[in-house]
């Protein structure tokens, strides 16, 4: 019942051939005509979908007959019709003006019968005429096509005329001479024989219309007939052909009134007041339906005439509703007469009553100057105001609303039609309309208010009115709603015509109010991209709450007319982006009601998925591609030829402008075949939580196995997910977004475009034109059309690569896989002593499918942590420190053989390790002090797998944890000098050394000055004995770092028990180095300078450190110290803590001048008792003195040697004593001594290496005991070398 | 009496909306009739349109009718509409309302921090609409 309803409101937006309102201001001119088929009885009904030969024939000769719609009386013949005409016409006396009228036909293939009431007040409603069509080659004998007729228009029994045609006849039927068929033979023009049976038709209309006329002036009483509702959709059949009425077999013309119908019927109990009423009213009724009559029969100004006296007597009895009928009819024949093809003006004498009365200025005093246009221009200008009069008397009238809103739709149309002129057709039209609903619109019935509103957004819609028409399109919907629902809610299916004006109609509607009309999905794997600016300026457009209403009705409509596409797509609109309108419940409410309904669209097979997009931009905030595990990340590096040279040719070592090229830059690279991952960070704008059912990668470049994930995004949060997939061939893979499925099925494709500088330059372009359109003029509904209608852009299957790719991934092919199988260390970590030495070993294993043919381990210590630096650290310490944890390794490697053969230039390893089998690598360990482990970094790969100039490898890390102990310490360390007198000789163990030096010496005949002892305390802080090896090294070592020394001068090992301490001398060779080789500054190991924060020393405290440094670096480069606590532990001790002060680097450096003294017996040119003295090591022993007799010259012999490396001037000067033992001395010695020569004398210049003997004859006078000092001065430098005392005890000869 | 004022801005969105006159629990949304005076508004916008090019006067006077509510429109140069939906016929008291929140309007517009088609929430805006409705309707 209800599909029948809206059935019919699809008839009446598609024009059907009978709509329900009369709108046009002429339609009461026009004579209704039913145009039946004429089928044999057995025939099935007509049916749309599958016409049958002879209802195709009868649409297609029906269309021919209803282009004959108008025939002009002056083509008819004129017959004996004029005597029936009216005393008005013939008062006119214009029988000639027969010829000037039109007889206009409206054709129509169904006759509703909703409106019967109104047909015997308004004429013009009533099926007038019927004409069968009958298509020949469907009957044998036309007399049945006769007989059905007849019982066609049996239900038509209030028809005036009936005729029947029959078209393609054979030759038998062209015969046969059935009465009251018309035979169209197939052979001639067609239209000339459809004019003539035209003509002849409107011949037996007119005949009709007289009898008609004349049975209405006969009438005594003329009733308003009883305002009936119409039938409801419940009890109307279809309107059609099988409607059952009551038979009336008469054909007369006479049974055209009823005397009593069930619809007329009056009620008893007024029945005789207003049968008074209406024998007082009925010369105006009569009058009002002979000009209805005339008007239809063409012949306008006595239709004009009738009507003026209709208004007169109505006016006069207060008929008000026949007085505005009448006035609507006398509008319809001034207008037809302006719009007449001959001049009106001169026609109109007996108007001038009708014109002085009612406004209609047709001016007759000056026929001859009026044109047809003019006249028109007047008839406009009046028009409005004579249907305002029209509305007032039927609002006074109350009567049928449904001729008051026609009245209104008459001249809303009336206003919305261009010819008219009107300056403000939309106000006008809008008005009228609202005054019609206003008034009448809740009496009218469903279908009626169905069709007001839609013939109304039609007329608005006319006039480009966009809001105002969607407002009333609104009304339909929300007026058909509810029959949709029944019917949904019933499991009916809407009929699809139906179906189709509802969805136009939301396609109307939505643009109004600033929404995106659906429109069809691309197909073919296209992807709807969302253009972001595009749609901020949509979503800018509207009145959001209207919006929100709107979008609730549409989803509503769509839901019960079954439309899952538009549906989802409203429902996404409202979400996406008038959310902000909608409670927090009833955001999730829709969600939920759009994932039902998804869900079970999909679950019925209608669909697979749904493309939607329900959030513009920002929902896939960051996407980027995961580093693989440490053990599984391949790593660039450029092939290097054999030779080590570049090939790329850069003559720099480090050029910060070279391109980085495959070198390994840190960025993430795939391999074929193994899972790849990537983080996308989601941001859920719904205040509810997001379910994501499917969510995978969008890739292009490489085929590329997305996997699927779900996830839960919390409301307004964002949420960071993991999207995995495997590369299957190796390439460039790009990532442009992600897929995500949403509320039960609904797709949306979201692509993140990285934002390089021309893309932002052409964002900033774009915003600018952006702005520039919205400052220009254009407003309204226009803004949004400008804005688009979709703010999404499609692209196309292949097209979708040319957009740039958030992420662009390069894959490779198969890579070698190592795992570390097992290593030597417990638990990875080791103790070591500090200064050990020892190794450890790394079993690989290849469990990849592809061979690998070089390793190249490289290792990483953990940082140390600096020493305390409490004290001022002196460059030494600083130098010491730097080298100590620059230099010395924790990890060393190759340890032995096995790097040294099978090692590359490049310091790769060649190895073959094929898939399966295991490979060990042998690492050195050392215990370095402070350090706490560090990392193996085994880089491996397959170099001969690869031709490009860029090979991949992997890398695979050991951690290894080292603790490392001390277990020796230095105490302290001194340097003594040795004289003659003191070398004695010791068993003790710290003395093995010296002894082993001084049989060296005895040996080589070596003096023993040139020597000195290096003392060192060394304490054994742990728990077990340990035993300490000391080698002299005869020359000094190419390198500190090797553990043997090139030739053992001397050494000895001594046991350190835990917890004691020993001293041990070591023998150590004087030297004096070089000047410029003592001053060079003290190394940096870091080649930064650093200033010094303590106050800067002098040039002599600076001299003094840089010669202490270098002393002691020539030095310890003649000491190997080892030490060994077990067969298996062993290690160097390192003597690097040791410092030098000033009086240790005396002891350890020779002075550049030396002296050596004898004396020598002058009477005998020997000596016989010769004494050498070493001035600086002389022991008071008994055997330094030199013993001479009084009066017995001696010589005194000192002799100068140059040890530098420089000739040196100097000044010598000896100064005898007597020495009285007693603390007193004496200078002056005249009487005591005497000598031949000078005390000072400036001696010749020494060269480097040379030597100068001083020699000094003297004679000692007395007894006593006399003492020579002497030193010698450089003159140069003025610096004072002491050369010592030489003591004589003299004794009386 | 009650009133609906509502200032349109050039992308049919509203820019300030207020109910006057109106007792509390009185309003159209309350009554159920859900934003029966907005999409009267909204319609009458196509009316507007098309008058403002036939008259220099910003004031248009009665722009629409729907059932008993009439409705004034009014249009500034900037082309934003005011306009009011009330009970009774259209006098001198709309047309100097409608020309009190033309200036009110031009004063939010003066503030630096405005921008056209922005959403009015002014307190004192609102305030001085309510005071003018109440000396002019």
């Amino acid at each position: 019942m209800s599909s029948e309803a809206a059935a019919l409101y699809a008839n009446s937006m598609a024009g059907a051939s009978q709509p329900i309102l009369n709108t046009g201001l002429l339609d009461q001119a026009r004579i209704r005509v039913l145009l039946v088929p004429v089928l044999p009885r057995f025939t099935a009904p007509p049916s749309p979908t599958a016409p049958s030969a002879g209802y195709a024939a009868f649409q297609q000769y029906a269309r021919q007959l209803a282009r004959h719609n108008a025939v002009r009386l002056s083509d008819l013949e004129l017959g004996t019709h004029a005597s029936a005409t009216s005393t008005a016409t013939t008062a006119a006396g214009a029988t000639g003006r027969w010829n000037e009228g039109k007889l206009r036909f409206n054709y129509v293939t169904d006759a509703a019968r909703d409106y019967d009431y109104l047909e015997e007040f308004q004429p013009y409603r009533q099926v007038l005429a019927v004409i069968g069509i009958v298509y020949c080659p469907d009957y044998s004998d036309l007399a049945d096509a006769n007989k059905v007729f007849s019982a066609i228009t049996d239900d038509f029994s209030r028809s005036v005329a009936r005729r029947c045609i029959a078209f393609e006849p054979r030759e038998d039927q062209r015969t046969a001479d059935v009465d009251g068929i018309t035979l169209v033979p197939r052979d001639g023009d067609l239209d000339t024989y459809l004019e003539r049976f035209i003509g002849e038709f409107s011949q037996q209309l007119l005949s009709a219309f007289g009898i008609m006329i004349a049975a209405i002036e006969r009438r005594a009483v003329i009733s308003t007939p009883e305002y009936a509702r119409p039938l409801t959709p419940n009890n109307t059949g279809p309107a059609g052909l099988s409607v059952n009425m009551s038979p009336q077999t008469s054909s007369s013309s006479s049974s055209y009134f009823r005397a009593s119908s069930p619809n007329l019927a009056v009620a008893n109990s007024n029945a005789a007041a207003n049968e008074a009423k209406a024998r007082k009213r009925t010369p105006g009724r009569a009058q009002k339906l002979i000009g209805d009559l005339l008007v239809l029969s063409g012949k306008l100004i006595e239709a004009v005439g009738a009507y003026v006296m209709a208004i007169d007597h109505s006016r006069n009895s207060g008929d008000y509703l026949w007085q505005a009928s009448a006035m609507e009819g006398l509008c319809a024949a001034v207008g037809l007469l302006s719009l007449s093809d001959a001049p009106s003006v001169g026609l109109l004498p007996p108007l001038n009553v009708v014109t002085s009365s009612y406004g209609f200025t047709l001016d007759t005093a000056a026929p001859m100057v009026m044109t047809q246009t003019e006249t028109l221009r007047k008839f406009v200008a009046d028009v409005p105001s004579r249907y305002r009069e029209v509305a007032v008397m039927y609002e006074r009238a109350n009567a049928w609303p449904l001729v008051y809103v026609e009245a209104c739709l008459k001249m809303a149309r009336f206003a919305t039609t261009n010819e008219v002129g009107l300056a403000w057709r939309t106000e006008e039209a809008s008005i009228w309309i609202a005054r019609a609903w206003h008034y009448s619109g809740d009496a009218l019935s469903i279908n009626e208010q169905i069709a007001f509103a839609t013939i109304s957004a039609e007329l608005l819609g006319e006039i480009g009115a966009r809001r105002k028409q969607a407002f009333w399109l609104r009304r339909v919907v929300a007026l058909i709603f509810p029959m949709l629902h029944r019917d949904a809610e019933h499991g009916l299916t809407p009929h699809e015509a139906v179906r189709q004006r509802v969805i136009a109609c939301l396609g109307r509607i939505c643009p109004a109010y600033g929404i995106e009309d659906y429109s069809l999905a691309p197909q073919g794997g296209a992807v709807s991209l969302v253009d972001e600016d595009s749609a901020a300026l949509v979503d800018e457009f509207g009145w959001p709450m209207l919006q929100v209403d709107t979008l609730r009705e549409c989803i509503s409509t769509c839901e019960a007319i079954n439309d899952c596409d538009r549906t989802v797509h409203f429902t996404m609109q409202l979400l996406r982006r008038r959310r902000d309108y909608l409670h927090r419940d009833d955001q999730a409410r829709v969600a939920v009601s759009l994932h039902r309904m998804v869900a079970s669209a999909i679950s019925r097979g209608e669909r697979r998925s749904f493309d939607g997009i329900f959030w513009n931009s920002g929902f896939l905030r960051h996407l980027e591609v995961c580093r693989q595990s440490d053990g599984r990340m391949p790593h660039s590096r450029k092939r290097i030829a054999d030779g080590g040279a570049d090939a790329s040719g850069d003559p720099f070592i480090y050029n910060p402008y070279a391109k980085k090229g495959a070198e390994d830059a840190g960025e993430v690279i795939l391999v074929v075949n193994e899972p790849a991952y990537f983080m996308a960070t989601l941001w859920n704008p719904f205040a509810f939580d997001l379910e994501l059912q499917d969510i995978r990668l969008s890739t292009s470049g490489v085929e590329f196995t997305a996997e699927s994930a779900s996830a839960l995004i919390p409301a307004g949060s964002p949420l960071t997910v993991r999207l995995s997939g495997v590369p299957a061939e190796s390439g460039k893979l790009l990532v442009h977004g992600c897929s995500v499925v949403v509320f039960g099925g609904v797709r949306q494709e979201f692509h993140v475009r990285p934002l390089v500088n021309e893309e932002l330059q052409m964002m900033e372009r774009r915003k600018a034109q952006i702005s520039f359109k919205h400052r220009t003029k254009r407003s309204g509904l226009d803004a949004f059309g400008n804005a688009g209608t979709r703010s999404s852009t499609v692209v196309e299957g292949d097209a979708k690569i040319d957009v740039a790719p958030a992420l662009d991934v390069p894959v490779i092919d198969k890579l070698a896989l190592l795992r570390v199988r097992t290593t030597s260390l417990s638990h990875g970590a080791m103790m070591l002593f500090e200064g050990e030495r020892s190794q450890m070993s790394i079993t690989l294993q290849n469990i990849g499918h592809s061979p690998v043919d070089f390793l190249l381990p490289t290792f990483v210590e953990n940082p140390t942590a600096p020493p305390p630096n409490s004290q001022r650290q002196t460059r030494e310490d600083t130098y010491e420190q730097d080298m100590y944890a620059a230099n010395t390794h924790a990890f060393v490697w190759p340890v032995n053989e096995e790097g040294g053969t099978r090692k590359t230039s490049t310091g790769e390893l060649r190895v073959r390790i094929e898939p399966g089998a295991e490979h060990v690598l042998t690492i050195g360990l050392f215990g370095k002090r402070g350090c706490t482990g560090g990392t193996v970094q085994i880089d491996y790969g397959s170099e001969m797998s690869s031709t490009e100039n860029i090979i991949y490898t992997r890398q695979i890390t050991v951690p290894v944890l080292l603790s490392v102990r001390r277990t020796l310490e230095l105490l302290n360390a001194d340097v003594l000098a040795v004289r003659q007198r003191d070398t004695a000789r010791s068993d003790a163990d710290s003395m093995t050394m010296v002894n082993q030096m001084l049989d060296r010496l005895a040996l080589d005949g070596g003096r023993p000055d040139h020597w000195c002892l290096l003392t060192l305390d060394v304490r054994n802080i742990w728990s077990v004995p340990f035993q300490l090896r000391f080698s002299i090294a005869s020359a000094v070592s190419a390198s500190e770092a090797e553990d043997e020394c090139n030739g053992v001068a001397a050494e000895a090992v001594i046991t350190l028990q835990p917890g004691s301490a020993k001293r041990m001398l070591l023998p150590v060779e004087r030297q004096l180095l070089p000047a410029d080789y003592a001053d060079q500054p003290i190394p940096l190991v870091n080649k930064q300078f650093v200033v010094a924060r303590g106050p800067k020393p002098s040039a002599k405290e600076e001299q003094l450190a840089r010669h202490a440094f270098w002393y002691k670096e020539a030095m310890l480069g003649r000491i190997l110290t080892t030490w060994e606590c077990s067969p298996e532990k062993g290690g160097r001790f390192d003597l690097r803590a040791v410092r030098l002060t000033e009086p240790m680097l005396d002891v350890l450096r020779r002075d550049t001048i030396a002296f050596s003294t004898s004396v020598l017996d002058a009477s005998d040119n020997e000596a016989d008792s010769r004494k050498e003295a070493d001035v600086g090591a002389e022991i008071k022993t008994a055997g330094g003195t030199f013993f001479c007799s009084v009066g017995r010259f001696v010589t005194v012999c000192i002799r100068i040697d140059n040890c530098g490396d420089k000739p040196s001037k100097l000044f010598f000067r000896a100064q005898p004593m007597l020495d009285y033992r007693n603390g007193q001395v004496e200078h002056n010695l005249s009487h005591h001594m005497i000598w031949s020569g000078q005390l000072q004398q400036a001696i010749p210049t020494i060269d480097a290496a040379a030597s100068f003997k001083y020699e000094l004859p003297v004679c000692f006078l007395r007894c006593g005991h006399y003492t020579m000092t002497y030193h010698a001065e450089d003159v140069h430098t003025n610096r004072v070398y002491q050369g010592g005392e030489i003591q004589f005890s003299v004794q009386p000869s | 009496m009650s009133y609906y004022f509502v200032i349109v801005g050039t992308k049919d969105n509203p820019v300030y909306e207020a109910e006057l006159g109106v007792p509390v629990g009185r309003s159209d949304a309350q009554l159920g009739k859900r934003h029966l005076n907005q999409f009267v508004a909204h319609s009458s916008l196509d009316v507007i349109e098309e008058m403002m090019w036939s008259t220099n006067a910003l004031y248009l006077k009665t722009v629409d009718r729907y059932n008993d509510k009439t409705v004034s429109g009014y249009v500034t140069p900037s082309n934003v509409k005011l306009l009011l939906i009330h009970e009774n016929k259209a006098d001198d008291g709309v047309k100097n309302f409608l020309t009190e929140c033309h200036e009110l309007y031009i004063k939010v517009l003066l503030s630096p921090f405005y921008e056209p088609n922005m959403p009015i929430r002014s307190v004192a805006f609102d305030n001085k609409i309510r005071m003018a409705a109440r000396r002019y309707l």
